[in-house]
Order: structure tokens, then C-alpha cells, then sequence
């Protein structure tokens, strides 16, 4: 299928759909809510039914899509769902129902539903591992905290190597301390394009390690500390260690093998 | 004491500011006032004045300080503009007016209201919604929740914060940028990160602390605050308002239907720029539309709008493209309902910082 191709287009748009989705229940009832509020409401009509038909007609348009919208989005098109504001459509249509119902007994039912089905079909954005209670006020893993604090005793702006599961927290904490490598190694921010640094980041992740190789390279880049949980030994290979904070050992350069 | 002192700045720069800021540009533009309408809109006026003069100081290489102080003089003068003004205004001395205020008071007669069912049942309602939006705020305010995305913004933040060097610090590694390359080309058009950084300067608050845990209370109070204003618009009876938001926060606190969701983005990482976008500034232009075709006759409004568009292109990339898309389709829809080709007009050219800023995020 060639990119840029109808079918592409298509393909894009299902999958943008399907990103987003979920079970697609919600959706579905946002389309249902809308519909509703389209053809009984007039005043929704006019004020805004007319004017989200128009956006959804530009948005959601494979003509468009390439022209306009892969490129305006960045090709994160799946944000483009957002405009559907399901949040207003179905709760404001519940509302309308509500008010229109006259006898008392049934008024309420709609509501009832409603709740029903967000509390069955959509999924509670606090369960599962979404949200730790805070160790800081930096909302940030303490570990990232204790090991910077660490780090900046030893030295005021240090160079260092540090776990991937403290990377992405480091820099949030303190601009002080330089890493060797964070995030973009991964192909974020700014893709790393340095085979070294690929090199010294596949051999941390990895269970069998060369800790020559890792020391070597650590070397060539003057990183004067390593920070890693695991079984890492880096004695022989001319750093020493000098704390444990959490878990991770901190190691720096050997002063003899400082330049 | 510090941490009293930092609470007073906090509600200085992220309460009352914006409130007075919103009330000048709403009685400027000769528009209904509404206390929620001047905080959404003030805050908004913020970003757009920082907007216009952040990105051309980014593009500069400028640092962050020259840039925290013209946003603080262009603010004061906007306030001390305001003020000066309605010294100058005939509207009666001090004394006369609290001597027709006084006399107001003694002839209102004291009387318990009597609670009917309905006002209890409304009450009611009302203490739900404050319930409701008191566990979303708490749940940010004493849990955490760890984003990857964080790795960029919240260390472009620390950089400007601690250095002052907007963009030019390579934000996984620290090692400084001759000029904003990769992902850091966008924020030069949308550089939140840095306002971040203006606010922790001004409130004396690491940008990461204020960010995850200060921020989103007032963000979240924003998103429902332009619900409520959909409501005031749609919605005559208070009950019913009450329950339209109710509704709505059930609907986001369950609307975790995958990553990507918009509640998904407003509940859990509301300090982003885009998250603002999904949470806040969707829902608040609507109401904006709305009260733009209540009002259509008021050419205020346009430049409301555009103030409005201006914030929007501060947020992120996604803001630049999202309210212009949508005062373009709520804006042709109003010009073929009132036949009138001169506010169509008029709309566009309050799209104008989208089109402006559009280009350069393009560009980049």
C-alpha cells in the first residue's frame, strides 16, 4: 500500500479510530447523544450542531487528511477525536432528556443510565498503576531525587551515566548534573545518533554485561560517575564506588584515571 | 513564613492577576461580565501577552530574564492603565458612593429564606460537583503520576528556570544547543515550558513542583469553569447546571478509555500544554462561541476571540491548528445563520495569530 494512497488514507483514519477508541462504547454513545441532540433540540441546532457537523466533516475528510491534517498534526491525527468533546455532547444530551421528561418517577432514569453506563464501560483514570502516592513534592520517583542529591554532594555540575529507570527524572530534578545520555537514546526529543552511546545503552539493559566495554566507552566521554541498580562492577575498569543510594550504586573515576 | 509568602504569590500570579486582567479586557470589549469569564479570559490574556513577547526573544536567543520582565511591565501597564482610568471617570466620589451603598443596606430587611425541596435538592446537587472536583484536585495535589513526556518539558523548564537559556539546552543530556533542534523546534512557536519557567521565577517555586503539583489545581478549576460557563449558556436552571457538571466529572473520572482520550490527558497530566488544549480550551471556546452569537452584534468580541487565539498558540502546536479550526466552523456557521459577511470577516482576522504562528510552527 503506498503511503499517501486512498486506501493508506482509510487505513490511517481506521487506525487513528481504533487508537483511541477504547471498547468504543463511548463513542458510540457520543454518537447516539449527538444524533439525539441534533434532531430534538433546536436551539442546539443552531448554535452548535451545525457548526461540529462542519468540523467533522473537515476533520474526519480522507481528502483533507494528507494535505491538511497529516501534516498541520504532525501525523498525530488521533487527536483530532478530541474535537468531539464527548464529555459536553453526552452529558448536556442527558440533561436535555432530563428536563424534558415530565413525570417524576422516570425524570431521573436518563441520568441513572448514563452513570451506569461511564461507570461499566469507561475505565476509573485512578485505578491501576496510574497514580502512586507522592514521595516528593517534585511528584517525581524519590530515588531520581536521592541519587541527584547524591551526585551534586559529590560534585557541582557532575557528568554521569545513570539508569534508564532514572533518566527521565533526572534533568526534571536539577539541570546540574549532565547525562551521557537520557530519553533521546530512545528516539525521543532529539534521536541520539551516537553508536557509542547505542552501544553503552544496550549493554546497561542487558543481563550479560561488558563491564570493560561499559568503562571504556564511559571513559572516552569523560563521565565521571555511573549509576546503576544491578550487578554492575566497574572496580577493575578504573571507577570506584563511592555510595549506595536506594539501591543504585554510584560510581566515580578513579582520580588516577582522571585527566 | 516562606511557605506563606510563596502562597501569596501563587494567588497573586494565578488568581488575582488574571481576574482583574479579565476584567479589563471584558469591559474593553463591552462584554457581559461573568467572574468565571474574567478568570478564563485574563489567564488567557496572560499567555497571549507572554506569547507575543516569548517567541521572537526565543528566536533571538535572548535569555529568560528580559523576557520576565517585559511580560511583568506589559502586565502592570495593562493594570495601572486600567486603574488610571477609572480614577479619571465621573462615576461619583468614594463617599458618595458608599453613602448610596449604606442606604442600600438599611432598607433591606433581614429574613431567613424559606428552603423549599427544590433550593435543598439544588443545594444538594451543588455539594456534589464541589465534592467531585475536590477528589480530582486531591488526587493531583497527593498522588503521582510519572510521564515520560515530562523528560522534555519539565527539563526545558528547569533549564530557563535555573540559567535562563530558553531552548538552547539539550533537555535529556544539558549539553547547550547552538540553536533549538529536533522536538525543540516546536516549543520555539509554543514555548510553555518557558512560561513555566516565568511562573516559578515569580513565585519562587521549583517549575516541576509548581508544575505537578501547584498548576493543576488551578487547571482543573479552568476546565470545569468553561463546563460551567457551556452550562450558564444552554442550561437557565441552576439544578440542571449542577447536574450537567456532575455528569461531566463522572464522565472524566471514568473516561480513561485509552491513552489517547481526552480525560485521559486533563486527569492525568493536566500541566502539559496539549492537555490544556483537550481540557480547557476546547470546552471554553464553545462557550466563547456561544456567548459571541448571543451577543453577535458586538464587535468585541472579535478581538476577545483573538486575545483567546493568541493564549491558544502559547499551549502547544495542536493549539495553533484547534482554535482556529474552530472559530473558523462555530464563526461560518453564524455568518450564514445571521447573514452577516462582515463578521465573517472579522473572524478570520481573529484567527490572524493562528495563521502567523501556524506558519513559523510549520517552518520549524
Amino acid at each position: 500500500m503506498v503511503q499517501g494512497s486512498f486506501e493508506w488514507i482509510l487505513l490511517q483514519l481506521w487506525v487513528q479510530y481504533a487508537r483511541y477508541k477504547g471498547d468504543g462504547i463511548i463513542l458510540f454513545l457520543f454518537a447516539g447523544c449527538f444524533l439525539y441532540l441534533f434532531l430534538i433540540n433546536r436551539e442546539f441546532r443552531q448554535k452548535i450542531g451545525w457548526a461540529m457537523l462542519l468540523l467533522f466533516v473537515l476533520l474526519f475528510n480522507p481528502f483533507l487528511y494528507m494535505p491538511v491534517w497529516h501534516k498541520l498534526t504532525g501525523g498525530i491525527c488521533w487527536r483530532l477525536y478530541w474535537f468531539l468533546c464527548e464529555a459536553f455532547i453526552c452529558c448536556y444530551a442527558t440533561v436535555d432528556l432530563v428536563k424534558r421528561i415530565q413525570w417524576r418517577m422516570v425524570k431521573w432514569v436518563p441520568v441513572a443510565g448514563m452513570l451506569v453506563i461511564f461507570v461499566l464501560y469507561g475505565t476509573n483514570v485512578y485505578t491501576g498503576a496510574r497514580f502512586l502516592p507522592a514521595q516528593n513534592t517534585y511528584k517525581l520517583p524519590q530515588e531520581a531525587v536521592d541519587v541527584s542529591e547524591a551526585l551534586l554532594a559529590l560534585d557541582d555540575h557532575p557528568k554521569a551515566v545513570v539508569a534508564r529507570n532514572l533518566f527521565n527524572y533526572i534533568r526534571q530534578y536539577t539541570d546540574d548534573i549532565e547525562l551521557l545520555y537520557g530519553r533521546n537514546i530512545q528516539g525521543y526529543t532529539i534521536k541520539e545518533e551516537n553508536e557509542d552511546f547505542k552501544t553503552l545503552y544496550a549493554q546497561l539493559k542487558s543481563v550479560k554485561r561488558d563491564a570493560a566495554l561499559i568503562a571504556t566507552i564511559c571513559d572516552k566521554y569523560d563521565v565521571e560517575y555511573v549509576v546503576h541498580k544491578k550487578n554492575l562492577r566497574l572496580e577493575k575498569y578504573g571507577y570506584e564506588q563511592v555510595e549506595i543510594v536506594d539501591g543504585y550504586r554510584i560510581y566515580q573515576k578513579k582520580e588516577e584515571n582522571k585527566e | 513564613m516562606a511557605y506563606l509568602g510563596k502562597g501569596i504569590l501563587i494567588l497573586i500570579w494565578l488568581a488575582v492577576v488574571p481576574v482583574f486582567l479579565g476584567k479589563i479586557v471584558c469591559e474593553f470589549c463591552k462584554i457581559k461580565k461573568n467572574s468565571i469569564l474574567y478568570y478564563l479570559i485574563g489567564s488567557f490574556t496572560g499567555w497571549a501577552v507572554f506569547e507575543a513577547i516569548a517567541v521572537p526573544a526565543i528566536m533571538m536567543k535572548r535569555k529568560l530574564d528580559p523576557v520576565i520582565l517585559l511580560w511583568c511591565l506589559s502586565i502592570l501597564l495593562i493594570l495601572a492603565g486600567r486603574f488610571i482610568r477609572s480614577l479619571r471617570r465621573k462615576e461619583g466620589r468614594i463617599e458618595e458612593r458608599l453613602s448610596t451603598q449604606i442606604q442600600e443596606v438599611k432598607t433591606v430587611r433581614l429574613r431567613w429564606p424559606r428552603l423549599s425541596e427544590e433550593t435543598v435538592f439544588t443545594k444538594m446537587l451543588g455539594i456534589c460537583v464541589i465534592a467531585l472536583i475536590a477528589v480530582q484536585i486531591y488526587m493531583y495535589v497527593c498522588y503521582a503520576h510519572y510521564d515520560a513526556d515530562d523528560a522534555r518539558y519539565m527539563a526545558n523548564s528547569v533549564s530557563a528556570w535555573n540559567n535562563g537559556t530558553m531552548l538552547l539546552t539539550h533537555p535529556n543530556t544539558g549539553v547547550m544547543l547552538p540553536e533549538p533542534v529536533g522536538e525543540l523546534k516546536k516549543d520555539v512557536v509554543s514555548p510553555w515550558t518557558i512560561w513555566l519557567a516565568l511562573l516559578a521565577r515569580l513565585t519562587c517555586i521549583h517549575p516541576t513542583v509548581l508544575a505537578h503539583t501547584v498548576l493543576p489545581v488551578f487547571l482543573v478549576l479552568m476546565g470545569y469553569g468553561a463546563y460551567l460557563l457551556l452550562a450558564d449558556m444552554l442550561l437557565p436552571e441552576r439544578k440542571y447546571r449542577y447536574l450537567f457538571l456532575i455528569l461531566v466529572c463522572v464522565f472524566e473520572i471514568f473516561g480513561y478509555i485509552s491513552i489517547y482520550a481526552s480525560a485521559t490527558f486533563f486527569l492525568t497530566r493536566i500541566w502539559q500544554g496539549k492537555s490544556i488544549v483537550a481540557g480547557v480550551l476546547l470546552p471554553f471556546m464553545i462557550a466563547l462561541m456561544l456567548q459571541f452569537d448571543a451577543d453577535y452584534d458586538n464587535p468585541g468580541w472579535h478581538l476577545m476571540i483573538g486575545v483567546v487565539n493568541l493564549g491558544a498558540c502559547l499551549l502547544s502546536g495542536v493549539g495553533i491548528v484547534y482554535s482556529a479550526v474552530l472559530v473558523g466552523c462555530f464563526g461560518f456557521s453564524y455568518a450564514l445563520r445571521h447573514r452577516s459577511w462582515r463578521n465573517l470577516f472579522m473572524g478570520v482576522l481573529s484567527c490572524l495569530p493562528n495563521l502567523v504562528f501556524g506558519i513559523l510552527y510549520a517552518a520549524s
